[in-house]
């Protein structure tokens, strides 16, 4: 081997390590805002107004990125009354945060569906009424009413439930026949939200 | 090893030394009146000490002594064909006649530019095949490939001894060797290392499966010749030569598939330039089109895909100094059937108890949601300077962007899923390689070759949309020497490399909004191998190999944090993983006579902080429902097995082929079998080569038969019942036997020539599932299958593929 050859393997070699390292400069942050937004769910708030007076509650449930639950608030009732509710799913993670709810409204309320249920000790004393309905008259679920009979002193868990119906879902029917405690099937119906709020009547 | 592994090992091992020499044909038996005597020396006039002169027709040999002379006795009053060979050197073939009595002949053999230390030495030589290299080796060159390319590479390399594949659908599949995969395998396109998303099991290779000209598989570590991460084995696809003397030809390559109805075409035009001298270039551009799978019963709904690559290469090769460089695209839009997609963890539990679709789909062409959009860019330049007498110095660069974009099945609020992806990650590498190889030097009585490299790598990911990955930048370098030293019937070949690995990512904090954070890593490791062939008889060769490697955890291993759509599980990723670090040993003995060819190899690894998912114990609260949580965690690995191929010619035309896989993978830790491990299977075929009439050549027809036995060993816990299932959601599938047949042949009308083949895989439309096959929790494997290959070479380009 020349001198020659290992002085041009030495400038090649140094030429190419040195692109190499200068390609490097972007160190690959992510910008902060916006960087790997994603649609997601993180704010839950059920908007509950006492019927007859009485000022409006919001209770929250909170959650991450990746849809895993930080912190819920617990829904107090009070017996014999009755609540108008509202729901609301919001994904904070957008600025300004965007509503999922006004999307489920405006373009597919005919494939969505809210079911309400009350577990445990309070199930007997929670009664869910009067849901708003889709342009096809079926339940849609974004308003509603809590009716609350007794069970004062009772606690127990309120499941908020999002039924999605997918492109090989027959429509309406199978939003019409569809109960709270049907199966998933992926491709045709699939819970877009289904968790429990803490609730206890006083 | 346990001890079952240990018996298991022994009866192989039993069987090679019983069963293997049986088949050796009396090679010493051949006895004439003659002697042929000569030198072999290379173009210094060095000795070639260690070269083998041999003379094929007779299986007769000699290695050339210290001072490069041979003496080959008891030859026949005949003209003979004699091969000389020496690793390194171009061989040479000479006529000799020994009608007049003993003879004599020197050769002078010329230093070939191919390196050593790569596993491509020279081709077309047998005996070439037995000092291949110290490690098991598979080697499919062009001919092999024109009757198994598949659909995709995994497809391809399915048939061969210790190698699975792990398919997502038909078409995702990627190969598993010797029960690793993924970040464990590394797949090298046409001498860069290919870097795209593969931590996932559901992301395959971006490689054209039209494209490779010839393709190795390497079992087992090769962390000397790849650095970090090349525990499990290696895969290298490499393309032609680009062609140097004047003229333009090409092939056109045509593919259907009945079972997808899948029509795939490739056009290579290439040609030299006769007003450059040493000017050379070729054009590759493919398209393949396939539409939803059948399973024997019914059809797996959005599997259809729809591939498009090109490749331009452009080579340039004057005196000492060759310069190459290629621009390709591979792109590829892919369905994810949809029953095998779940946002809850009840939409699983509905399609376990079913088994099959929910769903009667139609066959469609057509790609809907949920699906994958992947396209991969890969630009390299290569520049070597050839410095006399084999020693030369190599520059490589090259640049690949890698984005893929997946599809969720749905939007919140009923958005269209197509119109935004769920997420997508580009990632971009750099990677630089300088090489440098030394001439050949006497040394202890033989001679060493010495080659001596750094490398250097740059990569980038950023995640336009979804939090699964974070972006990242990671800094990887590396400096190995290697040597290899051949001496008569011994080849040595040892090395060491260390390679440093930095990694800056910036996940976001755990909880609503949290900020991006920023964590830096440092790794680094040493891989080294010592090998050597012992050559015990003119066609046989005994080679053992230790080697040591490391794979630094991937960025998914440290920071995953979301559900699996493909499982329903949801995957945490661990900060404290550390590197994974493997030492294995591995036996090959090969076998190259005119009427057995066999390879067998004999392995175990131990991988020290093997890293896996475990499940967390807790279910994970989300939003959608509860699911399993999951999280990476670390043991110590065993695996084990033996795995090879053996092909004897029965009678003339007629031949057996037979093929074998055996893995025991277990964590030593918890003393339990690993999940996924590939599950034992043999294959065996019957080949009939039909005599050329007229415009039919080498037609032959083969029947073939693989049995895959069940899996039975797997882990399992206990459940809140006190009952012990397993810890994957459904236990192994039942093993199964699938049959095939093919027929495939030469054509040749007037100067044209069309090579075919059709064969019908899964013949008896057997219903079945892989355990490899992550559908199998939901649907079946495909069905029945014919598929019609078709080559047609064109112009002046020569015709030996």
């Amino acid at each position: 081997m020349t001198k020659k050859n290992l002085r041009l393997i030495r400038a090649v070699t140094f030429a190419a390590i040195l692109g190499v390292t200068l390609s490097a400069c972007d160190s690959n942050e992510p910008d902060g805002d916006g960087a790997g937004e994603e649609e997601v769910i993180t704010l839950v708030t059920l908007t509950l107004t006492p019927q007859g007076g009485g000022a409006a509650m919001d209770v929250d449930a909170v959650f991450d990125e990746a849809g895993v639950l930080q912190s819920v608030e617990t829904i107090m009732l009070t017996a014999g009354t009755t609540y108008d509710v509202s729901v609301d799913l919001l994904n904070t993670l957008e600025t300004p945060a965007e509503s999922i709810t006004e999307e489920i409204r405006d373009e597919e309320p005919h494939a969505h569906q809210f079911f309400y249920t009350a577990e445990g000790a309070v199930s007997d004393n929670i009664a869910i009424t009067n849901l708003d309905t889709d342009p096809n008259g079926d339940q849609l679920g974004l308003t509603f009413d809590i009716a609350v009979t007794g069970g004062a002193g009772e606690s127990g868990q309120f499941r908020l439930k999002l039924r999605h119906y997918e492109d090989d879902a027959d429509l309406p029917e199978d939003k019409r026949n569809d109960t709270a405690s049907a199966s998933e099937v992926p491709g045709i119906v699939e819970n877009d939200v289904n968790f429990t709020f803490p609730v206890s009547i006083s | 090893m346990k001890k079952k592994n240990v018996r298991l090992a022994a009866l192989f091992m039993a069987g090679l030394v019983l069963g293997g020499p049986a088949y050796v044909s009396p090679a010493s038996a051949q006895s004439g009146p003659h002697t042929l005597r000569g030198s072999v020396a290379n173009e210094q006039a060095s000795a070639l000490a260690g070269a083998h002169v041999r003379v094929p027709r007779l299986e007769q040999g000699a290695i050339a002594n210290n001072n490069g002379l041979y003496v080959l006795a008891g030859l026949p009053a005949d003209t003979v064909t004699v091969y000389v060979s020496f690793v390194g050197y171009g061989s040479v073939s000479r006529l000799v006649d020994l009608r007049q009595g003993d003879a004599a002949e020197d050769f002078v053999l010329v230093a070939t530019v191919e390196t050593l230390f790569e596993v491509t030495v020279e081709e077309d030589e047998a005996d070439r095949a037995l000092l291949l290299s110290p490690q098991s080796v598979i080697r499919l060159e062009a001919a092999d490939l024109a009757v198994v390319r598949g659909q995709t590479l995994g497809q391809t390399l399915d048939r061969l001894p210790g190698v699975t594949t792990l398919s997502t659908g038909p078409s995702i599949q990627k190969p598993v060797i010797r029960g690793l995969h993924s970040d464990r395998v590394i797949v090298v396109n046409d001498g860069v290392q290919q870097e795209g998303q593969q931590w996932g099991a559901e992301h395959a290779p971006e490689i054209d499966p039209f494209a490779p000209a010839r393709i190795e598989v390497v079992k087992g570590a090769a962390g000397l010749e790849y650095g970090a991460g090349a525990i499990g084995g290696v895969v290298r696809v490499e393309d032609h030569p680009l062609p140097q003397e004047p003229g333009v030809g090409g092939r056109v390559m045509l593919n259907t598939f009945s079972d997808n109805r899948q029509g795939a075409g490739s056009i290579q035009v290439e040609g030299g330039s006769r007003a450059v001298p040493g000017l050379g270039a070729r054009l590759q551009v493919s398209a393949r089109r396939a539409g939803a799978a059948h399973t024997p019963d019914y059809v797996l709904g959005n599997t259809g895909f729809f591939e498009r690559a090109a490749k331009f290469a452009l080579g340039y090769s004057r005196g000492p100094l060759e310069l190459e460089g290629h621009v390709s695209r591979f792109a590829t839009e892919l369905g994810i059937y949809r029953g095998s997609h779940f946002n809850t963890f009840a939409g699983l539990d509905t399609v376990l108890a079913l088994g099959r679709p929910p769903v009667n789909y139609e066959f469609s062409y057509e790609i809907d949601a949920p699906k994958q959009d992947i396209v991969h860019d890969l630009s390299a330049a290569r520049l070597r300077y050839n410095l006399g007498d084999g020693a030369r110095a190599e520059v490589q660069y090259g640049y690949q962007r890698n984005r893929r974009q997946e599809f969720d099945a749905d939007r919140l609020g009923g958005r269209d899923p197509l119109a935004r992806a769920a997420f997508d990650l580009t990632l971009s590498t750099h990677t630089l390689d300088v090489k440098l190889q030394t001439a050949p030097r006497a040394f202890l009585g033989g001679n060493a070759f010495s080659h001596v490299g750094l490398s250097g790598m740059n990569q980038g990911n950023s995640s336009n949309i979804g939090y699964l990955i974070p972006n990242f930048r990671a800094y990887t370098g590396g400096a190995f020497a290697r040597t290899k030293w051949l001496s008569g019937a011994f080849t040595l070949d040892a090395g060491a490399r260390l390679d440093v690995r930095r990694m800056r990512a910036f996940p976001r904090e755990r909880g609503n909004s949290g900020a991006f954070e920023r964590i830096e890593q440092r790794w680094w490791g040493l891989s080294g191998a010592i090998g050597g062939i012992v050559q015990l008889a003119d066609t046989r060769s005994l080679a053992v190999n230790v080697s040591a490697a490391w794979r630094p955890p991937g960025v998914n291993e440290l920071y995953s944090y979301g559900v699996h759509h493909g499982t329903a599980q949801f995957e945490l990723g661990n900060r404290d993983i550390e590197p994974e670090r493997s030492l294995g040993v591995d036996f090959t003995i090969r076998q190259r006579s005119e009427r057995l060819q066999f390879d067998g190899s004999l392995f175990a690894t131990r991988i020290h902080n093997y890293i896996h998912l475990v499940p967390t114990g807790g279910p994970i609260v989300t939003v959608r429902g509860v699911f399993p949580g999951f999280q990476y965690d670390q043991t110590d690995a065993v695996l084990a097995g033996f795995d090879g191929s053996a092909s004897v010619e029965i009678y003339r035309g007629l031949a057996t082929d037979v093929v074998f896989s055996v893995i025991r993978g277990d964590d030593v830790t918890r003393d339990e079998p690993l999940l996924q491990m590939p599950a034992d299977r043999v294959g065996a075929s019957l080949a009939y080569t039909l005599p050329d009439v007229g415009a039919l050549r080498g037609t032959e027809f083969d029947a073939g038969v693989r049995f895959v036995r069940r899996q039975d060993r797997y882990p399992t816990r206990v459940n809140e019942d006190g009952v012990s299932v397993p810890l994957d959601y459904v236990a192994p599938p039942d093993g199964y036997s699938m049959f095939r047949f093919g027929v495939q042949g030469e054509l040749v009308l007037g100067s044209q020539s069309v090579r075919y083949g059709v064969s019908v895989e899964n013949l008896l439309d057997t219903d079945y599932r892989d355990y490899l096959s992550r559908y199998r929790y939901f649907a079946h494997d495909t069905g029945r299958n014919i598929v019609v290959r078709i080559q047609v070479p064109f112009g002046t380009r020569r015709d030996e593929d």
